[in-house]
């Protein structure tokens, strides 16, 4: 008590914050949870339903065909999130020169200030079907039977997402993987110099189980940043065709905004929080070992 | 700093960001529109009428599209009444829905009083009366007030139909040969946007349905004693040729939704497969991609001739106009509508296609449960569709080179249009439009059944599968239409929401 007085300043200061944060992130999200179990349609009151809304997902088909869809979107993205960003790390961190592994580096973080919009903006006009340059190039390379409806064909639409933002140097995994690779004790690498180890078993024995730690940061936050978005489906496909891309939180963001059923949209909600929650759990017990271990 | 200190200094901020004392006096009426229409003149209508009446203060509030103004309206909602928008651009709010759910208001009684701003005119009276009547909720609940009503048809490439000698089609057989031959000459036939936020495919269904449908009108017209009925349903003659015979009709939801759970109407029977496999032999003629393609990518390929047709509607007469001006001489076209074609090719049951008309710019007035605001609101609104007010809202907007929607609804309106103009909009069929009585809808039908109508135009699935799905998606759609409005399926008791 006598600590609360006399950084009491320091509390008040820190009230404002708080109070904003239980507000605007703790309070919707209580809420919600709350909703999830109720029939709410924006105005007027909300009634308890129990399990209903959950009962209702499981027969739900847009539910059934985003699951599915989902999980291929976030293997996508993992692999998306590792594997471009760790060779070109490897290949900076690889470089003797630390003049042209600063300007490399920087080049590859650059693309991080182009908003994400405008780059999901600028696939949907490669993808157009009649004058995007991806079929445009086809057809200039002979190609033509390989022009595609992307965005128009069930069979593409996906893979068509799945492919926005090629060659996928991801900005922040990068910086994420490369700082890892710096933090690699140098006498280690040269052990493995002396011993003979070729670039390759380096990688294999060194390099990938000492990144554990940052690999497991950016399979985290790739996780949960694809599951929770939409934006870039809701833009380019907005779900079709048919059911072909369709993932839940669009179906839940639709559910919210154009039916005003805000409790089904919840229930959808919490669903997603558990499905990240216990994704991350898992990933954190499987991906448990790190450099002590 | 001193807590004492601290207080202070947010107290000075708040005072800061409260409104003046001029703010809080005035009454306010917010109207939530979509940005690129009537803007302009919108703004200076709003500010003659403040002029007008110093003590209201009109707010406009633009929103990019119609699914902005969807999220805008429903988090308001949501959030608080109050203070939610008073006057909306309804599109694809639901109409039906919102009223029956107490959140907009029916302006029945207000349209039967002078319109103070038009010589004292019955308000109504100053309408199309065709168009605002086909506009209410089961007939008889007036909630949407358009500026303008638009319809669907086929915009053509005259230059490039002359070329090839071909003549506008009357016939669905007609349409699909003049197809094929310019295929054959390398032209793409038909552009078409059927990307999921745009699907015209959606517009086409519900042709195709009301064709289908009206074989069934005397069994769910209202009939005298029906909450619903009107006089002029006593004039009803069943003539499926005549494109305007159910025009001032009302058609009793309960007996709809009876007919189709006792299985005397159902989506699988014969006529509705032989008309929606004619569908199926359309979509092959659609530009390539056609369900990757947004309005923009539709509208490009007829701009620049690559496609000779365009399904549309006449919202884009006004921007199609303008953007040949600016093409180079070399590029411009003539160009026409045609209405869509006769679907039927002999057979009995089934009516002719009708345009799909529907409200353009449409303002909805939300349930504020407040008698003075809702006076206030329509106070405005009889001021804005007032016929000087009107005249000066078409002349402004095309001056500034923004656009219409569609023919203008306020009686008279339409000789402000430059004659160019009014006569495309002329070519977009006159006034008959399929009966929104005809088929229930929600937004969450409309959602679940984009997917198989997607698929369905794609040819992924065949008629007796699509139409099987959309039978049962109908099904549960009749459920809870009658679970949200506590119908008790007697057309002649008008039930209360529960």
């Amino acid at each position: 008590m006598n600590s609360l007085l006399r950084h009491r300043v320091s509390y008040l200061l820190l009230l404002p914050t708080f109070t904003l944060v239980i507000l605007f992130f703790y309070y919707p999200a209580l809420s919600g949870i709350f909703h999830a179990f109720t029939t709410w349609q924006a105005v007027g009151d909300s009634r308890w339903v129990g399990l209903d809304n959950f009962i209702f997902m499981a027969t739900d088909p847009f539910i059934r065909h985003s699951l599915y869809n989902q999980l291929l979107l976030t293997l996508a993205d993992m692999v998306k999130a590792l594997v471009p960003p760790f060779i070109v790390a490897e290949m900076i961190y690889s470089l003797r020169s630390e003049r042209e592994r600063y300007w490399l580096r920087t080049l590859c973080v650059i693309p991080m200030v182009a908003p994400g919009m405008v780059i999901i903006l600028m696939w949907y006009f490669i993808y157009d079907p009649n004058v995007g340059l991806l079929n445009q190039a086809l057809v200039g390379m002979g190609l033509e039977d390989l022009k595609r409806a992307w965005l128009g064909d069930p069979n593409f639409a996906l893979g068509a997402i799945v492919g926005i933002g090629f060659p996928w140097i991801g900005a922040l995994a990068f910086l994420i993987l490369y700082a890892g690779l710096n933090n690699i004790p140098g006498d280690i690498v040269d052990a493995a110099r002396i011993d003979g180890a070729s670039k390759f078993a380096r990688i294999l024995q060194i390099d990938l189980p000492m990144l554990v730690p940052q690999i497991r940061l950016v399979v985290l936050l790739t996780l949960i940043a694809s599951i929770q978005d939409f934006g870039r489906v809701l833009v380019m496909t907005g779900g079709g065709p048919g059911y072909a891309t369709y993932v839940p939180a669009l179906w839940m963001y639709e559910q919210t905004f154009l039916m005003s059923h805000f409790g089904y949209a919840s229930a959808i909600g919490v669903t997603l929080f558990l499905v990240i929650l216990t994704s991350s759990l898992i990933v954190l017990r499987v991906m448990k070992g790190d450099v002590e271990d | 700093m001193t807590p004492h200190l601290l207080v202070s200094a947010c107290l000075v901020v708040c005072a800061a960001l409260l409104p003046g004392a001029e703010a809080w006096a005035k009454e306010r009426v917010l109207i939530s529109t979509v940005r690129g229409f009537y803007n302009t003149a919108m703004d200076e209508i709003a500010a003659q009428y403040m002029e007008l009446h110093p003590e209201v203060e009109i707010e406009i509030n633009l929103q990019p599209d119609n699914f902005t103004i969807t999220r805008y309206y429903t988090a308001n909602m949501a959030a608080d009444r109050a203070t939610a928008p008073d006057i909306v651009h309804g599109n694809l709010l639901g109409i039906d829905e919102n009223y029956h759910a107490g959140r907009f208001l029916a302006v029945n009684d207000y349209l039967q009083r002078p319109n103070p701003y038009a010589d004292n005119v019955v308000w109504m009276d100053l309408f199309d009366d065709d168009l605002i009547r086909s506009m209410a909720v089961d007939g008889i609940h007036y909630c949407v007030i358009p500026l303008d009503f638009c319809d669907a048809a086929v915009y053509y490439n005259k230059d490039i139909f002359d070329r090839h000698g071909l003549m506008p089609p009357s016939t669905w057989d007609e349409w699909i040969a003049l197809s094929t031959v310019l295929e054959e000459h390398g032209i793409l036939p038909i552009a078409v946007s059927g990307s999921t936020q745009t699907d015209f495919t959606g517009w086409i269904d519900l042709m195709f349905e009301d064709a289908c449908m009206r074989p069934f009108m005397p069994m769910i017209i209202a009939q005298p004693g029906d909450w619903n009925y009107v006089e002029a349903n006593d004039r009803y003659v069943h003539d499926l040729s005549d494109k305007d015979s159910d025009r001032y009709t009302t058609i009793n939801p309960e007996r709809l939704i009876s007919a189709f759970l006792d299985g005397t109407i159902s989506y699988q029977m014969p006529h509705f497969v032989d008309a929606y496999a004619r569908f199926q032999t359309l979509t092959p003629h659609f530009a390539f991609g056609f369900l990757g393609t947004d309005q923009a990518g539709a509208y490009n390929l007829f701009l620049t001739s690559r496609a000779a047709m365009w399904q549309t509607g006449s919202w884009r007469v006004g921007s199609l106009m303008k953007d040949l001006r600016e093409l180079p001489e070399e590029m411009r076209f003539d160009w026409a509508v045609f209405p869509f074609p006769d679907l039927r090719d002999g057979h009995e049951d089934i009516a002719p296609l009708r345009g799909v008309g529907g409200v353009g710019h449409q303002f909805c007035v939300v349930n504020k449960n407040d008698q003075a605001q809702h006076d206030r609101v329509i106070d405005f609104m009889m001021y804005l569709y007032s016929p000087e007010q009107t005249a000066y809202l078409i002349r402004r907007t095309l001056e500034v080179g923004e656009f219409i929607q569609g023919m203008p609804m306020v009686k008279g309106a339409e000789k402000e249009l430059p004659d160019d103009i009014l006569a495309k909009l002329k070519g977009f069929g006159g006034r008959g439009y399929t009966n929104p009585g005809l088929f229930l809808n929600d937004e969450e039908h409309d959602k679940r059944i984009r997917p198989w109508y997607q698929l369905y135009a794609l040819g992924r699935v065949d008629v007796e599968e699509f139409l099987a799905e959309k039978q049962a998606l109908a099904i549960e759609l009749m459920h809870r239409v009658i679970a949200r409005r506590g119908f008790d399926l007697d057309p002649t008791t008008e039930d209360k929401p529960l």
